[in-house]
């Protein structure tokens, strides 16, 4: 079983209008998804668990994860399923680590030097280091040691491979540096997308993904991999879910609606599909309102959003375990400014926003009076991953949200 | 645009409508109610910018429009529009084709909506423009004018403002992103006090450790100590059975028994000599009850007979407590009596009558009339105190009236006419003022110096000669200023391409002088020397090459030739090599040449290239050049610059405007000072003797003060006379009205006292103590009468019981006392039932005392048979002696229960051995001592306990340490609050974006106004005031920034009085928010094609006066804008027709398309 970037304890995305009880069920999702991992792990009586780097979420003080894991991996040990695992950029560090006293079937490969795990009674070698601080920069996979003849080579690594637009760069690394080790699969982590496919036609390259996602970036089914061996090749690869809360985001299209409760409508319709889906989980929605549409105008008027969000909630509520995350508004007003050629206030938004967009000093300005609450809640905002309170995406959200208040000034003032 | 002609079919009630107009700038469209002047308004429009997506007015499948109009250029638009399933629109322009899109920009690309907003007046509009003015900034006026109202600008920007209050304040800690930050902070706390520490889990696992080594230690221990002790216990335990065992063993030995006696003999005897001694003792036990029975009958005696009067003794006996409880009662009544008779005597002592009287004691008052007594009880007392008070304040007010009667003063003259005299000498004054302020602001505006500096400055620009006039026809600043930027850009592209030729003119310099200095004859010669060298080296190696091919030339060549031929071979191989780099070099340089050739003829091509766009630049100049003049060619004077022009414009457009606040100041006070002299005039028409004219209007206004302060002397003395005249006779009038009111009451009083049946005269002012008296009289007397009643029954009752005590004393042959006869009956009754007690006991005893003596018969008989049985058995042993056989009985038993102990103690002991085999178990017990094993027992005990009690503490601190480990892996408080930490994280992140959104909104709204209104503002004020003058009849003249308020603007009267909007009326207002919208059309049409306006009623508000000015303004509207009135209002016909009377009408009832005038006469006639 190939699984990677566990998180243990790490907060799910805030969710609104839970009841206590789911609450607690959500705040437990990432140890959840462990527990399921392992119990399938017994069910398909798997040989070895193999964990590729960020067990835990960070080097935070409270080590109750790393006791709880203790426990939990004792039971794969009673049933003689080897544990190897490495640690990623996010455990280099864990104090977690201090109190375990892992069992003689859980290997945890070091950070000074590669390693070797042999399981003799499977046939099994697994090569691989931990990360030795956060950011590991040199690239691990070159020095791996040769493949064990006779045996099935498995490679663990996290690593980021050539770069992600969406994660650090950690331990870069290339596909034939990978290649060039001779493994038979090579258990990557630390994206959390699953690949879909090997990224190698010479040996199984790829990711497992996350066990349990954590916020709408991170939607769809997660789980982790059992990889199937016969006559000590590769046969195929088996994606099994652990998560018990999906994110999915949901475009619903309003040009062609004229009244609001027609939202929920639509949203309620479709909402019913992707309960389906999701097998029994609960599901945590975010409704994003696109197209042209005279609603655009109500949509920004203060507590019309929080309303919709209220009622479509309750509706949603009867359909399934729906729990909306969020309603975003990118809806267009139907009406744009008129003509270009007219002397109108309007005319003049275009060219402010259009100012504000380009010309670095008015920016700057516009950043400082915005800074009047930036200030205060600049560190809570960044670690919410709020792009405003973020250097390297301030630019582009800022441009996204002037687009929204030109939004909502046009819809505001040019009658329907 | 204006519109020609518009027909609409299938429109709502028309299914073919046509109307015409001809191109004319006003028409207006009449019709009363429900003559479809609300279809023809929306039919105008749709067949101008589009029919509604779902228009009420399609009837039928299709719909359909067409409208011809003409175009600022005098082009022809023609255009039709059908609505079916898809819209469709066709037309020309011109006289050509035109596609929809072009149609659509003729007509400024608007939609709808858009028109409908800004080139449509309705009377709603007109409402909420008027009312969004009374707090509207100038820059969001004209901004508000040019959006087709202010309201919702306004509203948007306070709903804005509230939004971002309530979310984010800076400071405070109320709004909603504060609340939220607060909670965060809160939620670190609490998640730093949750989070397990790693240090404390470390101390946890190791302290868990050393227990369980601990207690492992101690198990073992404790094992030991136990087995040990088991031991010792299982000898001390076996010990005593042993001792015991050997004791019987002993006691067996020395027991003597026959033989032939056997334990079944044994058992046989006992069963018989037990039978025995039982009957014995039940035959006692039952022959001593029968004795104890027959001593008890005989005790009870004979039975005594019981009397015939049984049943009197019983009821008499039970009712005894009854007539005693009576007895009380009478006691208490008598008591009762005499008390109410004592306060009958004490009432009737209260109402002074010395005997008792039957009709008194008989009179009551209803509850209505008690009522009534007392409330002419108040009265009586009311209207007596105030009596008094009136009295005294009549006789106070007759004094004073006497002393102002004293002090009045006879009346002096004075003017008739003061009233009226002090009004002109106000109005004289108001004016004086107004006159002088005027004059002080002319003097200052004529020493300002800003308007001669103004001239200066503008003179020194267009020259001296030059006359400045108001009335110019000069280009608007935005044309020069697209001149300018026209010019801007030329001279740009001029620069860049001059600055482009001397470049690839220095470039083509270097690269002639780079190419000419590049010398082919010395390649030439490279090349012949290089053909020399090669020929020389050929020679001497041919030549040497021969020599060898010949032995004997080859052997006679000598060494030093050979190497002379060598060394020239070397040089020449030398010179070779340097001549072939110096051929690559000339090879190079030749392929730079070529290189550097193309190079220059590249750069000839674009010289050329650049020379013929400086000549289009140049032309483009000339162009410029022209269009410049053309702007100008109105004025007398030759224009400079662009930039020399803007800034003259911008000071000329300032010069106008202080030159008519110059002029407007001076009409003013020319003014002013005529109204000063026609007042005075008539103010010394009126004066009651003569007037000067040098009087000020000061001393005038000391006069009147003086005259008035006598004449309202006079007046407040008047006053106050006939004030105290009107006082004394209400005093009077009140107090006659008190006394009639004192008489009825008396009479009223005295009627009802004299059906009261008492001799004395009682006061009113008693009366409710009168009733009260009466009543308790009433009430005693009644109870009195009541309790007599019970004593004579009770009294009866008692004579009748005891007569019948003594009839049955009697009838019993008893003597009975004169006392109390309930405790003779009560006795009697107790006699009769102890009486019948006892026969029954005696009843029973007879019957048990039969059954007792029949059994001790039966028992006799029994014994008598056992003995028998006994006596066979003594026979068996030959013992006839009963007594000796017992004995031996008991010898027999004996032994047997020694064997039985034996052997059981045997068995006993045999499991304290354990596993040891029981004949070395008894050998250890033999010598075994049991102090000693006590001894060792207690020490093995006690050590075990010490041992067993610290592995215990040892185990529960493992429980406790494993819990506790365990709940830390569990616990996820940690988690749970890094959790609600992350929600409040989430929720303050909408919160966040919803503040920056509005924010930024509001930003780009208010730069956006700004910005507008900057580029705007001269010219929309400028029409605004033209239009306001011309819609309030020139009551209002100017709009203006409020220099007391940034932003703010005030509107100026003909007076030159500012006042702020929300200082105006309601009309006014409304008359302002119609000028700045006309300002805006007028401007906006300046620059694009003008478009017709269509107003709708909305002057329905106005009156008459405002209605007429309103038409007038519109009448006198720029006649490139197209105006179409609709109306319901014959007055706006009327109106028109008075000034206007060639206006375009449209009937539309009548379906007649006339003039204004034409139309009011055919109605007159």
């Amino acid at each position: 079983m190939h699984l990677a970037d566990v998180h243990l304890d790490s907060p799910l995305a805030h969710l609104k209008r839970l009841d206590d009880a789911t609450a607690t069920r959500l705040q437990s999702a990432s140890r959840r998804s462990l527990q399921n991992a392992v119990q399938l792990a017994i069910e398909h009586q798997v040989a070895a668990v193999v964990i590729a780097g960020d067990l835990f979420d960070g080097p935070v003080k409270d080590v109750g994860a790393g006791l709880w894991v203790d426990g939990l991996f004792k039971r794969l040990t009673r049933e003689g399923i080897a544990v190897i695992l490495i640690r990623g950029n996010h455990d280099s560090l864990s104090n977690a680590r201090r109190v375990i006293r892992w069992s003689e079937n859980i290997h945890e490969l070091q950070s000074e030097a590669p390693g070797t795990i042999v399981l003799e009674k499977h046939g099994l070698a697994f090569h691989g280091q931990s990360f030795g601080a956060r950011s590991e920069t040199a690239d691990l996979a070159a020095n791996y040691p040769a493949p064990l003849r006779g045996y099935f080579n498995v490679g663990l690594l996290h690593t980021s491979l050539a770069g992600s637009a969406q994660h650090d760069t950690y331990a870069p690394t290339s596909i034939s540096t990978l290649d060039s080790k001779g493994y038979n699969y090579w258990a990557l982590g630390h994206i959390h997308v699953r690949s879909e496919q090997s990224h190698s036609q010479h040996c199984y390259i790829g990711y497992s993904g996350n066990t349990q996602g954590r916020h709408i970036r991170e939607p769809g089914a997660k789980g982790c991999q059992i990889v199937h061996i016969v006559d000590g090749g590769l046969d195929h690869v088996q994606f099994l879910p652990t998560d018990s809360l999906r994110w999915q985001e949901l475009l619903v299209d309003i040009e062609q609606l004229d009244y609001l409760g027609d939202i929920e409508d639509v949203v309620e319709s479709e909402a019913l599909q992707l309960c389906e889906a999701a097998d029994g989980r609960a599901v945590a929605l975010r409704i994003r309102l696109q197209g042209a549409t005279k609603l655009h105008a109500d949509l920004t008027r203060a507590g019309v959003v929080e309303r919709l969000f209220e009622s479509l909630g309750t509706r949603l509520a009867d359909v399934g375990e729906i729990w909306l995350e969020a309603i975003r508004i990118a809806s267009r007003p139907a009406r744009v400014v008129p003509s270009a050629d007219l002397d109108l206030p309007l005319k003049y938004l275009t060219q402010v926003a259009d100012e504000l967009r380009e010309d670095g000093r008015e920016r700057e300005q516009m950043l400082v009076v915005l800074e009047e609450l930036l200030k205060k809640s600049r560190f809570e905002l960044a670690e919410v991953g709020w792009p405003l309170a973020n250097d390297r995406e301030q630019a582009g959200e800022l441009n996204r949200l002037l687009a929204m208040a030109e939004d909502l000034l046009v819809a505001r003032l040019v009658t329907e | 645009m204006k519109i020609e002609r518009v027909t609409l079919e299938n429109f709502g009630i028309y299914t073919r409508k046509v109307l015409t107009f001809d191109a004319a700038p006003l028409v207006l469209i009449y019709g009363p109610n429900e003559s479809g002047k609300t279809t023809a308004l929306n039919g105008l429009r749709q067949a101008l910018f589009g029919f509604e997506m779902r228009t009420p007015y399609l009837t039928g499948r299709t719909m359909s429009a067409e409208v011809s109009g003409r175009l600022a250029n005098d082009n022809l638009i023609e255009f039709s529009r059908r609505k079916s399933k898809q819209d469709e629109v066709i037309g020309t322009l011109a006289g050509r084709n035109a596609s929809p899109e072009e149609l659509l920009q003729a007509l400024c690309n608007l939609d709808l909506a858009s028109y409908k907003q800004l080139f449509g007046f309705s009377l709603d509009e007109l409402r909420e423009g008027e009312a969004a003015l009374k707090s509207a900034r100038l820059s969001e006026a004209l901004a508000g004018g040019g959006l087709g109202g202010m309201h919702a600008l306004q509203e948007l920007r306070a709903e804005l403002q509230l939004s971002l209050m309530e979310l984010y304040k800076s400071r405070g800690s109320t709004s909603k992103i504060n609340l939220k930050l607060a909670d965060i902070q809160k939620s670190h706390e609490s998640l730093r006090a949750s989070q397990v520490l790693p240090t404390a889990v470390e101390e946890l696992q190791q302290e868990l450790s050393d227990m369980k080594l601990q207690s492992d230690r101690e198990r073992e221990l404790f094992a030991d100590v136990l087995q040990a002790r088991s031991a010792a216990e299982r000898l001390r335990d076996a010990l005593p059975k042993f001792r015991q065992r050997c004791a019987l063993e002993r006691q067996l030995s020395n027991i003597e028994l026959p033989s032939g006696v056997d334990m079944s003999f044994v058992s046989q005897w006992s069963s018989h000599a037990d039978q025995r001694q039982k009957l014995l003792d039940k035959l006692d036990e039952e022959q001593v009850q029968l004795q104890r029975d027959r001593a008890q009958l005989a005790q009870l005696g004979g039975s005594q007979e019981i009397s015939a009067s049984e049943g009197e003794i019983e009821h008499l006996g039970h009712q005894a407590s009854e007539i005693s409880a009576s007895r009380h009662r009478l006691q208490e009544l008598r008591e009762q009596i005499d008390d109410a008779r004592g306060i009958c005597q004490r009432l009737l002592e209260t109402l002074e009558l010395a005997d008792v009287n039957d009709d008194l004691r008989k009179f009551s008052v209803s509850p209505p009339k008690k009522a009534e007594l007392q409330k002419r009880c108040r009265e009586y007392v009311t209207n007596a105190e105030e009596t008094i008070a009136v009295t005294a304040r009549l006789e106070a007010a007759v004094d004073s009236l006497a002393a102002i009667e004293s002090n009045v003063e006879p009346f002096q003259q004075l003017p008739e006419n003061l009233l009226e005299l002090a009004s002109f000498v106000e109005r004289l004054q108001k004016l004086e003022r107004e006159l002088l302020a005027k004059s002080e602001t002319l003097q200052k505006f004529v020493d300002d110096r800003e308007l001669h500096d103004l001239q200066t400055k503008l003179l020194n620009v267009v020259g001296q000669a030059v006359t400045l006039a108001v009335t110019w026809r000069l280009p608007s600043a935005m044309q020069v200023q697209q001149q300018q930027h026209a010019e801007e850009e030329l001279r740009r592209e001029l620069t860049t391409a001059k600055r482009h030729v001397a470049k690839l003119d220095k470039e083509y310099a270097i690269a002639q002088e780079q190419i000419e200095t590049l010398d082919q004859r010395s390649a030439d010669e490279l090349i012949s020397k290089a053909t020399t060298n090669r020929v020389a080296r050929d020679a001497i190696i041919d030549q040497w090459l021969d020599d060898l091919s010949q032995p004997l030339i080859a052997a006679s060549i000598s060494p030093e030739d050979q190497r002379d031929r060598l060394r020239e071979l070397q040089r020449l191989a030398t010179a070779a090599d340097v001549l072939q780099s110096e051929v690559f070099a000339a090879a190079e340089a030749l392929a730079q040449f070529n290189q550097r050739q193309q190079h220059i003829e590249r750069l000839q091509k674009e010289i050329l290239a650049s020379q013929k766009q400086l000549d289009e630049l140049s032309m483009r100049e000339q162009s410029l050049q022209r269009e410049w003049q053309l702007l100008w060619k109105d004025v007398p004077f030759e224009a400079s610059t662009c930039e020399v022009m803007l800034a003259w414009l911008h000071d000329y457009a300032r010069w106008i405007d202080l030159y008519q606040q110059g002029e407007q100041l001076r009409r003013d006070v020319h003014i002013a000072r005529g109204l000063v002299r026609h007042e005075r005039r008539q103010l010394q028409d009126h004066w009651p003797n003569n007037l000067r004219d040098d009087v000020s209007t000061e001393v005038l206004t000391g006069q009147i003060r003086q005259w008035e302060s006598l004449r309202h002397d006079m007046q407040r003395d008047r006053e106050r006379l006939v004030g105290a005249k009107v006082n004394v006779d209400k005093l009077q009038t009140r107090l006659g009205e008190l006394q009639q009111q004192h008489e009825r009451i008396a009479s009223n009083y005295a009627q009802w006292l004299s059906a009261v049946p008492i001799t004395l005269n009682w006061p009113l002012e008693q009366v409710s103590k009168l009733i009260d008296t009466l009543e308790h009289l009433r009430r005693e007397d009644e109870s009195q009468r009541r309790a007599t009643q019970q004593v004579c029954e009770l009294e009866q009752q008692l004579d009748a019981y005891d007569s019948r005590v003594r009839d049955l004393a009697k009838t019993m042959g008893q003597v009975v006392g004169t006392g109390s006869l309930e405790g003779h009956a009560e006795r009697w009754l107790n006699e009769l039932l102890a009486m019948r007690h006892q026969r029954t006991q005696r009843i029973q005893l007879n019957a048990a005392i039969e059954h007792r003596a029949r059994t001790v018969m039966e028992l006799t008989a029994q014994q008598v048979e056992l003995d028998k049985k006994l006596a066979t058995l003594c026979s068996t042993v030959n013992d006839d002696n009963p007594t000796a056989m017992g004995a031996l009985v008991e010898r027999v038993r004996r032994a047997e229960s020694i064997r039985v102990q034996i052997s059981e103690l045997t068995a006993s002991i045999e499991p304290h051995s354990a596993n040891e085999p029981l004949g070395e178990f008894l050998a250890r017990l033999q010598s075994a001592d049991e102090v000693t094993l006590q001894l060792q027992i207690e020490e093995l005990s006690r050590e075990a306990h010490r041992l067993d009690e610290s592995r215990k503490l040892a185990d529960q601190s493992i429980g406790a340490l494993t819990q506790r480990i365990e709940q830390l892996a569990n616990n996820q408080a940690a988690q749970r609050n890094q959790q609600a930490l992350q929600d409040q994280r989430g929720e303050l992140a909408e919160l966040a974006e919803q503040w920056v959104v509005q924010r930024l909104a509001q930003e780009l709204l208010n730069r956006s106004i700004e910005r507008f209104a900057a580029d705007h503002e001269p010219a929309l004020l400028m029409y605004t005031r033209d239009y306001l003058k011309k819609l309030t009849g020139g009551r209002y003249v100017s709009v203006e920034h409020d220099n007391a308020k940034l932003g703010s603007f005030v509107v100026r009267n003909a007076r030159d009085e500012p006042y702020t909007p929300d200082q105006l009326s309601t009309g006014t207002r409304e008359q302002l928010y119609l000028a700045i919208r006309m300002a805006y059309i007028t401007h906006h049409s300046e620059h694009h094609e003008p478009l017709p306006v269509i107003m709708d009623d909305c002057f329905v508000n106005f009156d008459d006066t405002r209605t007429r000015h309103a038409l007038e303004a519109i009448v006198d509207w720029d006649p490139a804008i197209q105006t179409i009135l609709l109306s319901c209002h014959w007055r706006v016909v009327q109106s028109l027709a008075e000034f206007a009377p060639q206006t375009a009408v449209i009937h539309l009832e009548k379906d007649l398309h006339t003039t204004a005038g034409e139309l009011v006469l055919c109605h007159s006639s």
